[in-house]
């Protein structure tokens, strides 16, 4: 029994979990800096919502892929698939590019502002398409010859009604090897908005606002 | 890897089939139940098993001591929300205990120690097996039962209402319009409830078939069930004779306590007593 009602628990964190982190958009930031011109790279991110309730403490596995290319040496463009989502028919794309706008110069970080348009169009169901625009910004230092260390922001666009959420984020990016990268992070999602009684009734947010996520990423450079 | 991610998307895609209706149904199943007997002794309560379908449900009946029984005396059918189970609904029963009526409070399939899944149409089959139970009972005027619908409650209460029989009449609190509204007010952004969910549990439909008096509640506060997108849209479309009662400041759980318990059993009691 304890077992069934565990497993029921899980469940509906997971599905309310992915409803909280499509709608705000996010997956890990990528890429953290732009890419060499030229350079191309393929990214994964897995994570999403914290559900702080379930033991062990959940994840919910909202699982994006996607590709990056080095346009010039200071613009990268890219495109990555909602892959969770397309298990509800519903198929999510969003494209974009990252633009660095100042190189690091000793403690003063490289500054990296993303912007990218999300839309989502369902396949299974008759439902109406969606289109998200997303701004990022994200400082990033390097420490060490091969990790850099990053903090940020997202602002997501909901055009009608206009409503914005704000989404600060930091996170980690360390190389395995010559040509991957992994990297987590944290995020504070859509960190405007009062979820004390939304999917997860405050469960994942912090102080009654937003939900409080974790995301794994990889980069492999191609 | 740009000829891969179509492939990618493909594939994904042939597993799509998910849905989540089960976001609806919180539920928390129990092995036994663990009620209060601070306001209802033990003595009036009768708990009770019902058939839906396949499905054993479980649910308690609520009885007046008969010192205190006023005819005609109504009985208000509870059709409770999406969370756990009716230990967390125990309150809201005493207090329309509290206003003198009889209660009967059932646990849809999946809920409590009602087995089975739930499921739209399950409410639906769930609703009729409370109704009927009533119906059975040799001390139920069946003239004078009230449908009352909190929450994902509401859909089960119109359902009785407007296709099951016709009640003394139907009070609701803190409703959806649909499950699309739902998706949208008690998540982030405006995403359309197609993509994620298959059953409307479309309150819209139902309320203008609605023929008793209705008394309409809803927080102005409730960012789960936004009052706006649903209490709004809902009053407008119930037809007359309706209350439409907004309660300034009320979120998704707190309109009784808000409103002051006593205002809201004055309320509740003058509404189904002068029908």
């Amino acid at each position: 029994m304890k077992t069934d009602i565990h497993a029921r628990f899980v469940s509906a964190a997971v599905l309310t979990g992915i409803v909280m982190s499509v709608l705000i958009g996010c997956s890990a930031v990528q890429p953290v800096r732009v890419l060499d011109k030229g350079a191309s790279a393929i990214t994964a991110s897995l994570g999403g919502a914290v559900v702080p309730s379930s033991t062990p403490t959940g994840l919910v596995p909202y699982l994006t892929g996607g590709y990056a290319y080095g346009a010039s040496d200071d613009v990268t463009v890219h495109a990555r698939t909602h892959l969770t989502m397309a298990a509800f028919g519903v198929a999510g794309l969003e494209a974009g590019a990252s633009v660095r706008a100042m190189r690091q110069n000793q403690a003063i970080p490289e500054l990296t502002l993303g912007m990218q348009l999300l839309g989502f169009v369902s396949i299974a169901r008759t439902a109406p398409a969606r289109l998200y625009p997303n701004l990022s910004a994200n400082a990033s230092w390097s420490v060490g010859e091969s990790s850099l260390a990053y903090l940020g922001s997202h602002l997501t666009l909901q055009l009608d009604p206009w409503r914005g959420l704000i989404s600060p984020f930091a996170g980690y990016q360390f190389s395995v090897s010559n040509s991957v990268r992994l990297q987590v992070e944290t995020i504070w999602q859509a960190s405007n908005v009062d979820t004390r009684f939304g999917v997860f009734e405050g469960e994942s947010s912090i102080g009654g606002s937003g939900s409080f996520g974790i995301y794994l990423g990889g980069v492999i450079a191609l | 890897m740009i000829r891969a991610l179509p492939c990618l998307i493909a594939i994904a895609l042939a597993s799509a089939g998910c849905s989540m209706d089960s976001f609806l149904f919180n539920t928390l199943p129990l092995e036994s139940y663990a009620l209060s007997t601070a306001v209802i002794p033990s003595a009036n309560r009768t708990e009770v098993t019902l058939t839906s379908g396949d499905e054993t449900l479980y649910g308690f009946f609520v009885r007046q001591p008969d010192s205190l029984r006023i005819e005609p005396h109504p009985t208000v059918l509870y059709h409770h929300g999406n969370k756990h189970n009716i230990q967390e609904y125990w309150d809201r029963v005493e207090l329309l205990y509290r206003a003198g009526f009889d209660v009967f409070i059932y646990d849809y399939r999946g809920y409590g120690m009602s087995t089975g899944t739930s499921s739209e149409d399950g409410m639906k089959s769930d609703a009729a097996a409370a109704l009927n139970y009533l119906r059975s009972r040799p001390d139920v005027d069946t003239s004078q039962i009230v449908d009352y619908g909190y929450s994902l409650g509401g859909f089960a209460c119109l359902y009785s209402a407007t296709v099951l029989h016709r009640p003394k009449a139907v009070i609701t609190e803190s409703i959806f319009a649909s499950s699309e509204a739902l998706v949208q007010s008690g998540t982030i952004l405006n995403i359309p409830g197609g993509y994620l969910m298959e059953g409307a549990f479309d309150n819209r439909a139902q309320i203008v078939k609605v023929s008793s008096p209705i008394l309409m509640l809803h927080g102005t506060g409730d960012t789960f069930v936004g009052y706006e997108a649903n209490g709004m849209v809902l009053s407008a479309l119930a037809p007359q004779p309706k209350i439409i009662r907004p309660i300034d400041g009320a979120n998704h759980t707190t309109i009784p306590a808000t409103m002051g318990l006593e205002s809201y059993i004055e309320l509740v009691t003058t509404f189904i007593r002068g029908r």
